[in-house]
């Protein structure tokens, strides 16, 4: 073994006295403007698709990155790379090289690791992860990435990116070499850098390239990258995936392709399918048998995400769902589409990206950019959306990581993209009523009836549901600023169809926040109200995205033993924005000893242009301060 | 297997519990009825038996080992679903483990009351790559939602392998009734060490052909949930561990303490690599020539082991390049560093060994045998005349008079064939020491704006260090403004970073508007302390409080405020201790003209804390943080 070894880096020895140095390379050859001690310059990002033919190409890719200081490499510590059924890694290389261009060190596809593949959701896929650590052991080292992959079935092409989020870009480029009977569709966005075209017999070739490109950096809170990186991206006209033709030419046709996958004739047996008629018979409206039937899915199954072969596109069929009770989004969409097609209403499986405040798809421009399937519910009046992962989403709502951008409904008729609902304040609500009663020695007792909704509930379930006392109350004083009770009781009371009530009961020993001899300095609420964390800014470029619209309605009330009265009350507070509403009213009835603070924080609209950033941050900059004044109350 | 059942059954007489033994397929209605675990009501799920059985099986010259499991589980709530996803990772290399047999079943209860059994086909079941080395079997149970029982079983069998693995009976869901059946052939010996609390009870018999079979039993066993300044979460499992120690009588050398020793330091990978000639090769047989004091030594010595060789993330106690192959490559992992930071002192005449240790994070190592498994690493340990040095070169931001963070107050072994012994890693000369010097000044306006100097010595230098690695920004956002949000912080300097004997030193200017409620204004002095949140809030803690070191923590600065201010209200001069004296929070503040001036001292003379002391901490530690949170009230005069 030791002697393998030792033969083995001889011959390393030997190869590296021959590796071929690469001197232009060299750090000084880096222009002064693109230099940043602290992060990293692209040297070259070059990617070339040979494609052969509807169903393969080859992409090649290399890269190379100059890192000036271990503070750069967080994003360049690991090479990942993976293959799959349809595509094959075929050749992978690493080299470091020192601040002059000689070459340091080599890595083969052999040296990388196989690492287990889900490093996303899924239980099971058959992805084969591959990964490299890179430890450099000098400063400055520029690391060259070069590998290949064969793909034997496609739906579309990697983007071309023209900037980076990690770097100052000194050279990129993309080529694409495809047959002239194929064709293929690109879009700019964000830059007007056009393609070179030449034809060459059968072929046609694309390239695309630019040089000296600053990094591009990411605005807290605006939409994801699509809106203003710089960027062209590449689309087949026909392609062939697990042996199936399709043409992604228009939506409509890219819908048709995947019809079949949401087409069953006989979903299930004529048993199941008379049990599914009988379950919703004595309901009426197609609402009604709606929801009962997307309820009993909530309650019966669970998602288990599974990806083999084509399981990223084709959902597994209803009967599987039926019998095991478990799938991916894909699945479960299908299995309550193929449920209610039973009960003879229709409806659509709509693909679509998800996460807060992703893009939308390009009407214009149909590339394939989706990861997640819900279901379509057209009625009469209203169209209803159902988000099928979900357990506790009531029937009709979708929520932030489907709302404000559009779906590719796939109906019989191919694809039609439509439009998601957009958030509604009214549907993310916290209405609470707090009756606090304050005691001589100022312990107190804190009674809070509070109406939830929509994302807060899902807040509030993620940190309560099935946590332990102590688990709760960390919840309350971090993620709810509550201050810390020294015993309290939270319960959810009741549930409507809109939303869930909470009942939270408080006891402090001591409820003020400190007393200035007679005076006792109370807050307005006893948690916080204002959780957003946007700031002013000189230069805001991008809209500005709040996870959600909502209301927010605060009223507390004090109980005061008779001895208390009240020095100068804050003077109440109004803010009226098109985006923000806000108003705190402060009120003392000396006869009954009680103050009143009634606080109601409103966004109307969750989306801010750039142009309005500064006005919104300012607002919520006085709101914060508005909201950490004091009562000021005396005994005597 | 019969007469298995016949001791099992037996063993609840003797417990004095009257229920039957479980079988696989047939449930209890009342477990499908329940709506909440009787002893741990907020459970997710709760495991209701956890049965593990181990045999061997001896065929010509090798063994088989078959272990079967067997796991039913109560499912309470929508997030305890995710136990009906299974997956079970094996050593797949050579082939020579497998995992068979596997089974699982879901019992739901119909509207009409009866039980649905429905049995998971064997299409259900995956295999996939875990990583290079390990597979994974991966299922999940059908029709599970919340209020199902779920039941599976598999059995794995080792080829040729002696090795028992132990058992956890203890998990992150309550446990109600786990059972662990092992039965060791006469021909091999094995130690087992128990990590328990709570009662397990433990059956040793003869059995028959000449079978040892112990039988661990635990019930009613809460789950494990992770709490602040906890070390290894592992720590706190209820667990049994084996290791072999002899076959047909003759004992394993290893099975002694010294014969761990010797083993070690005969192996090529770990006492060999301390022999290796190196030192007359290296830039230190000429840069040590002119110094003579050891301990100048040992700091270049560890300087430079650290400076030649980058660390490859991996903590091992087995050489992965060697300590002259990490020497070539500049890089390996911490036996290479240890090692040859052992080698190179030995060859300047200090007297240095290797000591295996295994951090808090890793685990708690047991005195009583000496299973390797639980050491994660190897160190250095120097004996100086002024005192002995316990020294880690791959924690880079640690320098060479520290002991490592991650082994204080842990067991270490001490590698020798002569000296060979078991201690306690303990440096209590060197603190968590925090000094910040404070100067501010209030406007009329009610703005606060000023300059402050913070001083991190010994382990708070470490420890402000690692995050500066991470960058400049992350630092102050770290330490500046997340704990004090309503601030801005500028003109951040940092110096003596690579300086080892002198503080950290890190200097910002700040500027807030004064939080204020009509001719009110607020100052809060608890500003740079560190001590922003009461981490300890839980009522009740199983786990002891390991800080990993002492800690000593002061404030002092001058407000200066202006004519139209009057201070309303100082915070009192105190001095509060809790009842062992362990901490000590101390403030003195005054006003003087238009100044105030403040010293805030926080000392806690204890790096560890046990859950029955927490009542008294807890209540400590709230009243603390009420007293830092005091605050200065200041009235704007009235108008003359």
């Amino acid at each position: 073994m030791k002697l393998a070894l030792l033969f083995f880096l001889s011959c390393l020895f030997f190869y590296q006295l021959k590796a071929q140095d690469n001197l232009s390379f060299a750090v000084k050859n880096i222009a002064d403007s693109l230099r940043n001690e602290a992060s990293s310059v692209y040297r070259k990002d070059e990617t070339t698709i040979d494609v052969s033919s509807i169903s393969e190409y080859k992409l090649t890719s290399h890269q190379a990155y100059t890192i000036f200081s271990e503070k750069a490499l967080k994003y360049f510590q690991y090479v990942h790379l993976f293959s799959d059924k349809f595509h094959k890694l075929d050749d992978a290389e690493v080299k470091i090289y020192d601040s002059t261009g000689v070459e340091l060190k080599k890595y083969k596809q052999r040296d990388f690791r196989i690492v287990g593949s889900p490093l996303n959701d899924a239980l099971v896929s058959d992805n084969k992860n591959y990964l490299l650590e890179i430890l450099p052991k000098q400063y400055p080292c520029t690391i060259e990435v070069t590998f290949t992959i064969n793909f034997n079935g496609y739906i579309d092409f990697p983007d071309w990116k023209a900037a980076s989020f990690y770097g100052a870009l000194e050279n990129s480029s993309y080529r694409i070499n495809i047959p002239q009977k194929l064709g293929l569709r690109y879009k700019s966005y964000n830059t007007s850098i056009k393609p070179t075209i030449t034809t060459n017999g059968e072929f046609t070739n694309y390239e695309w390239k630019t040089s000296n490109v600053k990094e591009v950096n990411e605005e807290s809170g605006s939409f994801s990258w699509w809106a203003y990186f710089p960027m062209v991206a590449i689309a087949p006209n026909e392609f062939k995936y697990d042996d199936r033709k399709g043409s992604f030419e228009t939506w409509k046709t890219y819908g048709s392709w995947n019809f079949e996958f949401y087409n069953e004739k006989e979903p299930f047996g004529i048993a199941d399918v008379d049990n599914i008629k009988a379950s919703v018979a004595a309901l009426t409206t197609p609402a009604e048998k709606i929801s009962y039937l997307y309820k009993k899915m909530q309650q019966e199954t669970r998602y288990v995400s599974i990806q083999l072969g084509i399981g990223g596109l084709k959902p597994f069929p209803a009967k599987f769902i039926h019998e095991k009770k478990y799938g991916d989004c894909k699945a479960l969409s299908n299995y309550m589409k193929q449920q209610l097609q039973v009960i003879g209403i229709k409806s659509y499986a709509a693909i679509i990206k998800s996460g807060a405040n992703s893009y939308p798809a390009d009407p214009d421009f149909p590339n394939e950019g989706f990861d997640h399937v819900i279901l379509c519910v057209p009625l009469e009046k209203d169209t209803m959306w159902l988000e099928c992962t979900s357990q506790q989403t009531p029937p009709g709502v979708l929520g932030t990581f489907t709302e404000n951008r559009n779906a590719l409904l796939v109906t019989e008729n191919g694809g039609v993209l439509v439009n998601t609902p957009a958030s509604k304040k009214n549907s993310n609500q916290w209405i609470a009523k707090t009756n606090t009663e304050v005691f001589d020695d100022g312990s107190a007792v804190v009674r809070s009836r509070i109406f939830v909704s929509g994302e807060i509930w899902e807040t509030i379930f993620a940190y309560t549901n099935s946590k332990s006392k102590d688990d709760i109350k960390k919840a309350l004083v971090s993620i709810f600023g509550y201050k810390a009770p020294d015993d309290f009781e939270f319960k959810q009371i009741a549930d409507s169809s809109t939303g869930h009530i909470l009942s939270i009961d408080l006891a402090y020993n001591k409820l003020f926040d400190f007393k200035a001899g007679s005076k006792h300095f109370f807050p307005f609420r006893h948690y916080k109200l204002n959780d957003e964390t946007i700031e002013p800014s000189e230069k805001r470029k991008h809209a500005y995205l709040f996870d959600f619209p909502y209301i927010k309605v605060d009223s507390t009330t004090y109980k005061l033993p008779a001895t208390f009265k009240s020095e100068n009350l804050p003077a109440s507070k109004e803010i009226k924005t098109d985006f923000v509403f806000y108003k705190n009213e402060l009120s003392w009835n000396q006869q009954l000893s009680e103050l009143m603070v009634i606080t109601n924080l409103t966004i109307n609209k969750h989306i801010v242009p750039a142009s309005s950033f500064n006005e919104v941050a300012l607002s919520f900059m006085a709101i914060k301060k508005d909201e950490a004044q004091k009562i000021v109350l005396k005994m005597e | 297997m019969k007469s298995l059942l016949l001791f099992i059954s037996f063993l609840y007489f003797a417990n004095g519990y009257a229920q039957k033994a479980p079988s696989f397929g047939k449930i209890e209605k009342s477990d499908l009825e329940a709506k909440e675990c009787a002893y741990e009501k907020t459970a997710e799920a709760e495991c209701i038996y956890d049965y593990g059985e181990v045999n061997y099986f001896v065929n010509l010259n090798s063994f088989t080992n078959e272990t079967i499991v067997w796991k039913r589980i109560k499912i309470y709530s929508e997030k305890g679903l995710d136990a009906a996803n299974i997956k079970i990772p094996f050593y797949a290399r050579g082939n020579r483990v497998s995992i068979i047999k596997i089974s699982g079943i879901t019992y739901n209860i119909a509207e009409n009351g009866e039980v649905i059994k429905t049995e998971m086909e064997k299409t259900a079941i995956y295999r996939q790559k875990y990583s290079e080395n390990y597979d994974e079997m991966v299922f999940s149970l059908p029709k599970v939602k919340v209020g199902s029982v779920i039941e599976f079983r598999y059995t794995v069998i080792k080829q040729n392998s002696l090795q028992l693995d132990g058992w956890v009976f203890q998990q992150k869901i309550p446990v109600r009734h786990t059972v662990f059946d092992v039965g060791i052939p006469r021909t091999l010996g094995f130690k087992y060490v128990y990590a328990t609390r709570l009662p397990i009870s433990e059956k040793n018999e003869d059995g028959i052909q000449g079978v040892r079979r112990i039988v661990f039993t635990g019930r009613n066993l809460p789950g494990i949930k992770r709490e602040p300044f906890m070390s290894s979460v592992s720590d706190y499992y209820q667990r049994v561990e084996f290791q072999l120690s002899g076959v047909n009588g003759v004992a394993y050398e290893s099975a002694t303490w010294k014969g761990f020793a010797n083993l070690l330091l005969q192996d090529e990978d770990f006492g060999l690599q301390i022999k290796k000639n190196i030192f007359k090769n290296t830039e230190l047989a000429t840069t040590l020539k002119t110094v003579t004091n050891p301990y100048d030594k040992v700091r270049a010595i560890y300087k430079f082991v650290q400076a030649n060789i980058k660390w490859n993330g991996s903590y091992e106690y087995w050489c992965k390049n060697g300590t002259k192959g990490a020497l070539d490559k500049h890089e390996g992992n911490s036996a290479d560093m240890n090692l040859l930071l052992v080698n190179l002192l030995r060859d300047a005449g200090i007297e240095a060994y290797p000591i295996l240790v295994s951090s808090r994070n890793n685990g708690r190592i047991s005195a009583s045998f000496p299973f390797n498994d639980q050491f994660e690493s190897v160190c250095a340990y120097v004996v100086l005349g002024n005192g002995n040095l316990v020294m880690d070169a791959s924690a880079k931001h640690t320098p060479f008079f520290l002991s490592p963070w991650d082994i204080q107050f842990t067991n270490a072994f001490l590698v020798d064939d002569n000296k060979q012994q078991l201690f306690t890693v303990q440096d209590i000369a060197h603190k968590y020491k925090m000094v910040s010097i404070i100067q501010s000044e209030i406007t009329a306006d009610g703005y606060v704006k000023g300059g402050a100097k913070s001083y991190a010595s010994d382990y708070a230098k470490v420890g402000r260090l690692t995050v500066l690695e991470k960058g400049k920004d992350e630092f102050k956002k770290k330490y500046y403004t997340e704990p004090h949000s309503e601030f801005t912080f500028d003109s951040l300097h940092i110096k003596n970073e690579d300086k080892d004997s002198m503080a950290l030193e890190s200097s910002v200017e700040f500027k807030s508007e004064l939080q204020k409620s009509g001719e009110y204004i607020f100052y809060n002095l608890n500003f740079l302390s560190g001590f922003d949140k009461n981490p300890f809030l839980a009522e009740e803690r199983i786990s002891t409080i390991e800080f990993g070191y002492n800690q000593s923590v002061m404030l002092t600065g001058n407000i200066n405020f202006p004519e139209t201010f009057v201070p309303e209200e100082m915070p009192k001069n105190i001095k509060m201790m809790i009842p062992d004296s362990s901490i000590i929070l101390q403030r003195i503040c005054q006003v003087d003209g238009n100044n105030i001036s403040y010293r805030i001292t926080l000392q806690i003379n204890r790096p560890l804390y046990f859950a029955d002391e927490y009542p008294d901490f807890k209540a400590f530690y709230t009243a603390m943080f009420e007293a830092l949170n005091e605050q200065i009230v200041f009235k704007k005069k009235a108008k003359p």
